[in-house]
């Protein structure tokens, strides 16, 4: 015992924990006040709101998981290269080969878990009217959240560059080429001309921007890499930031009024 | 054509699966002759204390008995071929057990109970021993009753679990199947999907019954284990990635139970003037601990379920793509099927595009519209109606329905399967689908249809202005005159709008349905084709 109080007297545990042990009320309160992690949270809460039977802790969830996508996602980024020559192979390494592959396991079933987990808690906002004021706007920034959590999936689906992703995707992306005015096949797009030249082509359409080619080909691979590990995430994580904020500024976890 | 249906590894997977059912079914026994069943917001207050108590032996023998098949697998190399047969007697023992001493307890119980309220003795009010329902879900249950109909349900999972153990085959009979595959059709599936959520509504009080509740996770898992033995079913359902779909069938169905059993307690006790769940327990605790070791054990949990999902099922890996051999059917990932099965009846830009924006414009705009103020923070129904009927046929009927719908029961060209059907690449649908114009200019007035486009689309056009130029002051008349005084008209037309493009998907499939129409107006000139 001497040798733990000898640790937790020392200067550099105090340098971190800036509090003792959380075992008294005064404690518990600080706890939470000087722990960068913990400071999401408020000091106390009502007893009804964080009952599961009524929050079903979908929310947290959803969190956690976009935590483990972010950590088995950056480990698989040191492997996976996104080239047509190499994608497939180190795919195929990870399931047969390659130490800790069951990390691509742990991403792929956590992108799935993460969208269920989403719906279940824009679920339960929604049968308990927690988007009434005063939080209307958090609603908003999670309606957000979510086409951002079926974004990462869907570009990350085609990632593994088999056939079920590259027709996957393009069934997906079939869809832009038919958007109104900005597709080649949408609704008006071939009255956009000037002097009989359209402006809308099928290389220079919606379809276009989103696959970097005219089907699903190496610069599709590059873009939907990139919107999957870099773009996508930074958006969804500032969203998350102002999400968790706006949980506390509009009152916390919901309840009656 | 069916193939073979069942092979040894199959028929041991669905014994285990049944030793499971029955262990649920043991424990559901358990749970209604042994334990206080004090249901949410019942009050506690003056009931006397139990008598009955989950008996020691009965736990030990339990855990003895499951521990020991635990060892039996673990000693497979030891012990040789027999060990799973071991193992499975063993376990299956300890679940015949419980049911059997549950029911004979539970009985045994209800006689003592009559005896201390019979001739003489003074009723000393309702103790733990009784059953006490949430307010609003009717009366006690007869505990006596329901523990026996759980075991016998224990008992009867069990001996089926027995029966594919041992390599006796049994298959759901073939008519039985055929006559399913018969009457399934998109028209059929989604009408009933409808016809069972309007009865989910009209009958919620019913619904929200524990008992009810777990008569339908019976006939679910009977459902599933009998379909398992179908060769084609099993071959959909257990796609790797289809997976995900199954654990969210059982998600959304339990949180959708939940949600409306709150509600609908919560709605029977403020019309008695009660407090609802959410404002029993006003007073705050402190976050460190009771929250932060709530997050810490859920995040514990979930990382174990986790890794055991990620060890026991491999991601899917196809063959290296190909831009030459596209698979049939193509789908998209299983989230956006939905969208995919819309397809079916409007055009990309409708599907793919303007629904699905005003999909997400919709649910944006959703706590602007809703000008209730009543059920902030709490579960009901009565006090929000409107939203909580269009929110719930939204997301459980053309989401997840048509999720379900182009999952399992869309096969190769698209076209509907039956769950127990072959997906045959072969199989041919008529399609007599005609345009409006088609049936306005040659079919009603006998004539051909005119060269000008905007006279043959002229019966389209007028339709479709009509919908979203006529029917929004129409509707408001009848129905949003007080949400128009409340809201105002800016919020009103937002509202409608949105509604229209949401029964838009069921007018059109009825349009299909009913007169095999395919488009209203029909442009290809411009693509536009609605």
């Amino acid at each position: 015992m001497a040798i733990v109080e000898k640790i937790t007297d020392s200067q550099v545990w105090k340098s971190v924990f800036r509090h003792p042990m959380p075992k008294d009320r005064r404690n518990r309160v600080v706890v939470m006040l000087t722990n960068f992690f913990l400071h999401l949270h408020p000091v106390s809460v009502r007893k009804q709101g964080i009952a599961l039977s009524y929050t079903w802790c979908m929310g947290g969830t959803t969190f956690f998981l976009f935590m483990v996508e972010v950590v088995t996602g950056v480990l698989l980024m040191f492997y996976y290269r996104p080239t047509l020559e190499h994608a497939y192979n180190d795919i195929l390494a990870l399931r047969d080969v390659t130490t800790l592959g069951i990390l691509r396991e742990l991403h792929r079933w956590g992108a799935h878990a993460m969208v269920i987990a989403v719906w279940l808690h824009m679920y339960r906002v929604f049968l308990t009217g927690s988007y009434k004021p005063p939080r209307e706007f958090n609603w908003v920034i999670g309606v957000l959240l979510l086409v951002f959590t079926l974004l990462l999936s869907f570009t990350g689906y085609l990632l593994p560059w088999d056939q079920l992703a590259i027709w996957a995707i393009t069934v997906g992306s079939n869809m832009a080429r038919a958007t109104p005015l900005m597709g080649v096949e949408g609704p008006g797009a071939s009255m956009l001309k000037v002097n009989g030249v359209s402006l809308i082509t099928s290389g220079s359409d919606a379809k276009f921007a989103l696959l970097g080619g005219r089907s699903v080909g190496e610069m599709t691979l590059n873009r939907f890499y990139v919107l999957h590990c870099v773009a996508i995430p930074l958006a969804a994580g500032l969203l998350i930031m102002i999400h968790f904020w706006r949980v506390r500024k509009d009152g916390g976890i919901s309840g009656p009024m | 054509m069916h193939n073979s249906d069942l092979n040894p590894a199959v028929m041991s997977g669905l014994g285990w699966y049944y030793l499971l059912a029955a262990m649920l079914n043991a424990a559901a026994a358990a749970y209604v002759a042994y334990f206080e069943m004090v249901s949410e917001g019942a009050s506690r207050a003056g009931l006397a204390p139990r008598t009955r108590r989950l008996p020691d032996w009965l736990v030990v023998s339990f855990c003895t008995l499951n521990g020991l098949a635990l060892l039996a697998v673990l000693g497979k190399s030891m012990i040789g071929p027999q060990a799973m047969i071991l193992a499975y007697s063993l376990a299956a023992l300890a679940n015949v057990i419980v049911a059997i001493s549950a029911g004979a307890d539970a009985a045994h119980h209800a006689e003592a109970h009559d005896a201390g309220h019979g001739v003489g003795a003074e009723f000393a009010g309702p103790s733990l021993d009784d059953h006490i329902p949430a307010v609003g879900l009717g009366r006690p249950i007869n505990r006596t009753l329901w523990t026996l109909v759980w075991a016998i349900a224990a008992v009867v999972f069990q001996a089926m679990g027995i029966v594919y153990i041992f390599n006796k085959e049994f298959s759901l009979p073939l008519f039985i199947r055929d006559a399913i595959d018969y009457v399934s059709g998109p028209t059929t599936f989604f009408l009933g999907a409808t016809a069972g959520f309007a009865a989910m509504i009209a009958y919620r009080r019913v619904f929200a019954n524990g008992i009810v509740a777990w008569a339908l996770v019976n006939a679910f898992l009977l459902f599933f284990g009998l379909s398992m033995t179908d060769f084609d079913f099993r071959d959909i359902v257990t796609k790797p990635d289809n997976v995900p779909i199954v654990g969210m069938i059982i998600f959304v169905g339990f949180f959708t139970w939940l949600g409306l059993r709150r509600a609908v307690i919560n709605d029977s006790r403020m019309a008695q003037g009660l407090p609802n769940l959410e404002e029993l327990e006003p007073e705050k605790t402190l976050t460190w601990p009771d929250l932060v070791y709530t997050e810490l054990i859920a995040m514990v949990i979930q990382t174990i379920v986790l890794v055991i999902w990620a060890v026991a099922l491999q991601a899917p890996l196809e063959q290296p793509a190909s831009s030459t051999s596209a698979p049939n059917p193509s789908k998209a990932p299983w989230y956006f099927l939905g969208l995919q099965e819309m397809l079916v009846y409007f055009d990309p830009w409708m599907a793919g595009v303007v629904l699905p924006t005003m999909i997400i414009v919709g649910m944006m705009a959703m706590p602007y519209i809703d000008n209730n103020k009543q059920g902030n923070g709490y579960y009901t129904i009565e006090q929000r109606k409107f939203a909580y009927i269009t929110f719930q046929y939204g997301w459980l009927v053309l989401w997840v329905v048509l999720i379900l719908l182009g999952t399992f029961l869309r096969g190769p060209n698209w076209n509907f399967f039956g769950p127990y059907e072959y997906w045959d690449v072969h199989k041919i649908i008529p399609l007599n689908n005609v345009n409006l114009s088609d049936i306005v200019w040659i079919q009603m007035l006998g004539t051909k249809r005119p060269d000008s486009i905007i006279l043959r689309e002229l019966p389209g056009i007028f339709l479709l202005l009509g919908y979203f130029i006529v029917v929004p002051p129409l509707l408001g008349k009848l129905f949003f005159k007080k949400y128009i005084e409340q809201a105002g008209l800016m919020r009103y037309i937002v509202l409608a709008t949105l509604i229209l493009f949401m029964a838009s998907l069921p007018i059109k499939m009825v349009l299909r349905w009913t007169i095999n129409l395919k488009y209203l107006v029909y442009i290809p000139e411009i693509f536009f084709n609605i």
